[in-house]
């Protein structure tokens, strides 16, 4: 007896576990799925005024955009809001349905999303580079060679594409780019009698004269989010190694190891036991260093080309934005190519290859990159990848350096953690804090980092 | 003499732990009513010098605070209704009626306590999201409600096997229904149970992190916690502003539970231990 | 001769209303249908996974139990977050339920203000661990914590640590909350199994002339074994499956010293995108669960019947 009621629990929980592992994939479900995210769409649209229903005569073709501007104080989202209104008057066959979600919600649902198929997703924002690799590898995107236009090649900025393109392909067309810079504040230097620093000899001097000043912390380094840790090493490393060898190593062409990184990860622990980033870095992340900066308890912050933006428009700084200098990377002596620099284009909107609707969604995540990449640098957070005319009244001043300092670059590095696959991305963010505490191990932090990346 | 010395040293006791307890809390409390001049400065444990009422005016306007308290409320309380009713009619069928199965699947249930939720994570992630479920106020409440249940039906069913059988069998006898037995006569029985269930359920789901940061997408279906973790992330050095947001997340349950705590300290003492 | 007559037609009665198949469906089907399917579906899919190398795109590779065997042999993390684990369930078991215990049986013997302080140890208990995570962070705070503010007052400048950023004071600062947290919640567990005591064990004992404290550990403590159990159980695996309160305070860092296997598990999943490998980290805290509170239960039962052969 018994045996029987086991018998016959066990398949219940077969039948439940079967339900649950395949019965998603029928066409049922996804109906109803694409169902619920059209009744949404009828509520945006009605929303913001369009009037898409008179539009009669055709198919209506319904696009599901997911995108990661979810913040409604972020500039970018009213420009992506607008610029989507304005595809769909010029296309009124075309209904664009947004998503949004936080960046690491976002990357998890995609994710998520992907290990099926994603039904629910025609055009999505992503990293290129190490993240995009994955779902190419899966035949998961669609390329985009066959719906580009002459027109539209003649427009896209020349060696923007590296990141989008695969195995001769060309998944996605470049948006907008950012170039890690050196911000500092002239005014606390002043101060401290330092001189702002073009070599690493003179950031170490002028971090140690910085740490005098009573309540200044020489860089804020925001080291409690891996990836603003991981900036700093990244910016020694790519003066120690050079754009060219780091490159080859993030692609897979080479193994890490070589002496470089490792004395990129010394200097970094030079520079913390100098108390160039404070008495706890670990203890506070991005939000908070970006803060101290804009508030003049920081001297320098080594961040993304956006953050000049903040700078101007934040309205907790308390810093003169004129008296902010934009600089570069500061160099090693006799190592690396003062052209080298840390950014690039890696973020854009992609198609999936499932979409019911491949024309119509390569066209408009075609178009969606153009706009944004446009509407990126004229409003000073990035530099777009279209040759298309910019309106540049609006840019503030800082912005323009950095625009400068990008002239001279040549070739560029994109931050790791979009280059490598999610584990090793992880682990070199996780590694690279553990730099800035005391008694850093940076023989272990080199191990670790090859266990991860030559794989 | 030594016996007053003795009273008086478990009273020292216990009151030194009570102070333990709250006076965290209060630190909160106070910090969510100063400015941060006061807060890093030289009023770091005192009252507010300044009672800054403003920082719950902004917690409540900024960051969707409100719509974060409104979801809260809604999967609070449709979680609490639906995981009642349904570990009552559980509870019922696995202690006064009649059939072979029923140990089995009273241990299955059992299982459900000890397991770790963040165990079924991923496979729920995907199958509310195939489902279409995932990121409405649906995918959240399921997760909630089934998880709830075991716990729910341990407790009832501590205390429906303390229920004298006496008064089911006169209904029944005068050839009333089950369901009309189940709701006339049983339902009002179980009272302080359900009371008692309702508040571990409540508290689990009001409080719960992990389904509602990984399962939520958009801010529209935010919970709480997790508003309130984003937002702190965000004016991470704006203490009075959190404190506030703070405050106004846990006001609600500490104040259910002051109204229900009578009843839930004594339906403990009544036996649900003993289930 | 009547009666028993009666007593079956009520039989016959009540087994129609309560053995029908049909009203017992409708009762626990419900619960029932939506535990396996959303409960224990999902997991046993979790215990599939385990012992695949899956990336949740397209790679699915079966492995067997080797992701089980990597947890032990090749990964840096686990056997420490393991540790970490036990310190934490040691540290409920042997401080936390103690402290509850006392202040149980202190306040069952009824003190002035009993109501008050059961409810005031309750508080903590019904506060979110976000909330309570949160707060501990601004305690632990390097420069304007409250505790580093107090070692400041007391001079003893060597012991200021940035307790949360630094690796070996990290995880030790996430288990004063956790434990601080539940204690109200044993003690209520406690203090409800005492009350259920027969009052006429303790009449005997007076009269005998035994102290408190022989009463408390000669009758209280082991009549009260059954909600010890309980409780231990409850401790063990709030111990090992914790997540919330660390993840909030440290998400496992700074460099994994304050983590235990469930935000292990958890950055592994969605963070590292190893669904195989995670999978397998989250069944074992299930197995690891299980079994432990099993054992628990069976030395209890030994004990009890230990005792009742005596």
């Amino acid at each position: 007896m018994r045996r029987m009621m086991k018998k016959a629990l066990s398949a219940i929980l077969c039948a439940a576990m079967v339900m649950s592992m395949t019965g998603c994939g029928n066409t049922g479900t996804s109906t109803t799925a694409t169902d619920t995210t059209a009744t949404e769409t009828t509520e945006a649209t009605a929303a913001s005024g369009e009037t898409n229903s008179g539009a009669a005569g055709g198919d209506k073709v319904t696009l599901n955009v997911w995108h990661q501007w979810s913040n409604d104080t972020n500039e970018l989202k009213a420009i992506y809001e607008k610029a989507v209104e304005d595809y769909m008057t010029e296309n009124p066959n075309v209904v664009i349905n947004s998503e949004t979600l936080d960046t690491e919600a976002y990357k998890t649902k995609i994710s998520a999303e992907f290990a099926g198929d994603a039904s629910g997703i025609d055009v999505f924002y992503y990293w290129g580079a190490g993240m995009a690799r994955k779902l190419v590898n899966a035949d998961k995107l669609l390329p985009l060679d066959d719906y580009l236009t002459d027109d539209v090649k003649g427009k896209i900025l020349e060696g923007s594409t590296g990141a989008f393109e695969f195995d001769g392909k060309l998944y996605s067309v470049p948006s907008f780019s950012w170039y890690m810079t050196l911000f500092c504040n002239k005014d606390l230097f002043d101060k401290a009698g330092a001189k702002i620093p073009t070599t690493y000899e003179e950031l170490l001097d002028a971090s140690k004269k910085l740490s005098a000043l009573e309540g200044v912390t020489p860089m804020a380094a925001g080291a409690k989010d891996g990836w603003n840790a991981a900036f700093i090493y990244q910016a020694l490393a790519l003066r120690e190694m050079g754009a060219a060898a780091e490159n080859k190593m993030l692609a897979g062409q080479e193994d890490f190891g070589a002496e470089g990184y490792k004395d990129a990860a010394d200097k970094v622990v030079e520079l913390y036991n100098a108390g160039a980033f404070g008495k706890n870095p670990l203890e506070s992340g991005n939000d908070d260093a970006n803060a101290a900066f804009i508030s003049g308890t920081a001297a320098m912050r080594l961040m993304g080309s956006w953050f000049a933006n903040q700078v101007y428009t934040d309205d907790t700084a308390t810093i003169d934005p004129a008296n902010v200098v934009a600089c570069k990377i500061p160099m090693i002596d006799g190592k690396g190519n003062d052209t080298d620099y840390c950014g690039g284009f890696v973020e854009s909107f992609w198609v999936n290859k499932n979409t019911k609707y491949p024309e119509e969604a390569a066209k408009f995540a075609i178009y969606i990159n153009e706009k944004m990449g446009v509407a990126a640098y004229e409003t000073g957070s990035g530099f777009s990848g279209w040759t298309t005319e910019a309106d540049e009244s609006n840019l503030n001043p800082l912005f323009i350096q950095i625009k400068d300092l990008l002239g001279e670059g040549k070739e560029g590095v994109l931050a790791w953690d979009t280059s490598l696959d999610s584990e090793p991305a992880t682990i070199h963010n996780e590694q690279t804090q553990t730099l800035f505490a005391p008694n850093a191990d940076t023989e272990a932090f080199m191990e670790e980092h090859e266990a991860a990346i030559n794989q | 003499m030594t016996k007053k010395i003795k009273k008086t040293s478990l009273y020292i006791i216990l009151v030194l732990i009570a102070l333990t307890q709250l006076f965290p809390l209060y630190w909160l409390l106070s910090f969510s009513l100063k400015s941060n001049i006061e807060i890093f400065g030289q009023n770091v444990i005192g009252l507010p010098q300044d009672w800054r009422w403003g920082n719950y005016v902004r917690a409540f306007t900024t960051g969707g605070i409100f719509q974060y308290f409104f979801n809260s409320v809604f999967y609070s309380a449709v979680t609490v209704a639906v995981t009642g009713l349904l570990s009552a009619m559980a509870g019922y069928a696995l202690t006064r009626m009649h059939w072979k199965l029923r140990t089995l699947v009273f241990g299955v249930f059992t299982l459900g306590i000890m397991i770790p939720t963040q165990a079924a994570l991923l496979p729920l992630f995907q199958v509310l999201d195939k489902l279409g479920l995932k990121g409405g106020y649906m995918g959240l409440l399921i997760p909630y409600v089934v998880f709830a249940i075991p716990m729910s039906i341990m407790i009832l069913t501590g205390f429906y096997k303390g229920i004298p059988k006496e008064m089911e069998e006169a209904a029944y006898i005068d050839g009333c229904g089950v369901f009309h037995c189940f709701g006339i006569i049983i339902l009002p029985i179980i009272k302080p149970a359900l009371a008692t269930a309702s508040i571990f359920t409540f508290l689990g789901t009001w409080n719960e992190l992990m389904f509602a940061n990984t399962l939520v997408d958009s801010d529209k279906y935010r919970t709480l916690p997790v508003g309130i973790m984003s937002f702190a992330g965000q004016y991470s050095t704006d203490w009075g502003l959190i404190g506030a947001g703070m405050v106004i997340a846990t006001l609600p349950t500490i104040l259910i539970y002051f109204m229900l705590s009578n009843q839930v300290q004594e339906s403990l003492v009544a036996g649900a231990v003993k289930g | 001769m009547f009666g028993l007559h009666k007593n079956e037609r009520l039989d016959y009665i009540m087994d129609r209303m309560l053995g029908k198949k049909r009203y017992i469906a409708v009762f626990v089907l419900p619960a029932l249908l939506l535990f396996l399917v959303f409960g224990i579906a999902p997991l046993i899919t979790t215990g599939v996974y385990s012992l695949f190398d899956y990336d949740g795109i397209g790679k699915m590779d079966f492995l067997g139990l080797n992701n089980y065997i990597k947890l032990f042999t090749e990964d840096r993390y686990f056997p420490r977050a393991l540790k970490n684990s036990f310190v934490l369930a040691g540290a409920s078991i042997f401080i936390q339920l103690p402290i509850s215990l006392v202040l149980a049986l202190i306040l069952a013997k009824g003190v002035k203000g009993e109501k008050a302080f059961r409810t005031i140890y309750f508080i903590p208990v019904v506060i979110s661990s976000m909330v309570i995570g949160q707060l501990w962070m601004k305690i632990f705070h390097s420069e304007y914590g409250l505790l580093n503010i107090f070692i400041r007052f007391l001079g003893m400048k060597d012991f200021e640590y940035s307790w949360l950023s630094n690796p070996s004071t990290a995880f030790i600062s996430t288990v004063v909350p956790s434990i601080w947290q539940y204690i109200g919640y044993h003690m209520l567990i406690f203090y409800a199994g005492i009350k259920s005591i027969s009052t006429d064990y303790y009449e005997a004992a007076r009269i005998d002339g035994a102290t408190n404290w022989q009463t408390a550990i000669k009758i209280t403590i082991p009549l009260l074994a059954p909600v010890l159990k309980t409780c231990m159980v409850f401790a063990l695996t709030g111990s090992l499956r914790a997540f919330d309160l660390i993840y909030v305070m440290t998400n496992g860092g700074p460099n994994h010293a304050s983590d235990v296997p469930g935000t292990l598990m958890y950055n592994n999943l969605f963070r590292k995108g190893l669904y195989g490998y995670g999978s397998a980290q989250a069944f074992f805290i299930v197995l690891e669960c299980i079994i432990l509170s099993f054992i628990i239960s069976r030395i209890f039962k030994k004990a009890e019947d230990n005792a009742s052969a005596i």
